[in-house]
């Protein structure tokens, strides 16, 4: 949010728009108002006043904006796998809630690969736990080295179809 | 104890249950559910290096089956349900009839599964007690 008011604050249209403001105000003090006349101290504090006034109500809504939280990546990529556990850690990431059904994708062949079905396991403050549930056997081996989990990716979007094939597959295993 | 941790096991008396140190003082009652965890490594994040949190590793769900006043037992809540068992049976028929030629009987059945409570794997003195 900070990089994207700073990057409208500091484009072009941005300087153009301060030129122009700038401009229209001083052609509209000089239409009206004589600058060799003196002024109140009473009319400068009001002026002043009312600016600060403004500034702050101004500043106050870019804090706001600022705060405004950026939406949470659709995907995660593992951090760690626990073996003992059979679960992939992953970031806090507030798309992933208790429950869930989630799926590792793998990217083999240059082609994006549904690699295991799995479920949010634990959410805990800044990590979550997503346990394995079912393996489509696409790799041999669980990947646990971090270069290897680098290509998976955890989305919370799972293929109707992969659902009907665990089905299909745990009837035919009785 | 971090703010997360609501209570810690004190006790195991069998694989189904735990006791906890917080009872009717601290507001419990039965069926309340907790999750029961154990602390592991800390995890640390491979880009920046750095240290997330502990991995809590989950004994299992329980519900408050006993409270006392400074203590509630505490019981597995969750179930495992074996696998259905699918029955064909072929009949091939004798005597009389099979002058009709082969008569065959086939029957399916199923036997559903049984529901059996969780054990609380790996559950010791000193985890932790989390409120759902």
């Amino acid at each position: 949010m900070k990089n994207k008011l700073l990057s409208a604050i500091f484009s072009l249209s941005g300087a153009s728009i301060a030129i122009g403001v700038l401009g229209f105000m001083a052609g509209f003090v000089t239409l009206f108002v004589d600058i060799n006349q003196n002024i109140s101290v009473k009319w400068l504090l009001f002026v002043v006043l009312l600016l600060v006034s403004l500034i702050i109500i101004l500043l106050k809504i870019i804090y706001d904006l600022y705060q405004h939280v950026e939406p949470p990546p659709p995907f995660e990529v593992p951090i760690r796998y626990v073996r003992d556990e059979e679960v992939f850690v992953i970031r806090r990431n507030e798309n992933f809630i208790n429950n869930i059904i989630v799926g590792c994708y793998i990217l083999k062949d240059d082609i994006d690969r549904l690699a295991y079905l799995g479920v949010v396991h634990l959410v805990q403050d800044r990590v979550i736990q997503i346990k394995i549930r079912y393996d489509f056997k696409v790799l041999g081996t669980i990947p646990e080295s971090i270069d290897a989990l680098k290509n998976i990716s955890v989305r919370p979007v799972v293929p109707v179809t992969a659902l009907q094939q665990v089905t299909n597959m745990e009837d035919a295993n009785g | 104890m971090a703010e997360r941790y609501f209570a810690k096991v004190v006790s195991t008396p069998d694989k189904y249950s735990v006791v906890i140190n917080k009872g009717a003082d601290q507001d419990i009652h039965v069926g309340q559910k907790f999750l029961i965890v154990g602390l592991g490594d800390i995890i640390i994040d491979p880009d920046t290096g750095e240290e997330l949190e502990k991995l809590e590793i989950v004994r299992g769900q329980v519900s408050a089956e006993h409270v006392q006043q400074k203590i509630a037992t505490l019981k597995s809540c969750e179930y495992v349900r074996s696998s259905d068992v699918k029955q064909i049976k072929k009949v091939t028929a004798r005597g009389g009839y099979a002058m009709l030629g082969p008569q065959d009987t086939v029957t399916e059945s199923i036997t559903p599964g049984e529901q059996h409570l969780k054990i609380i794997s790996g559950a010791k003195i000193g985890d932790f007690v989390i409120k759902l």
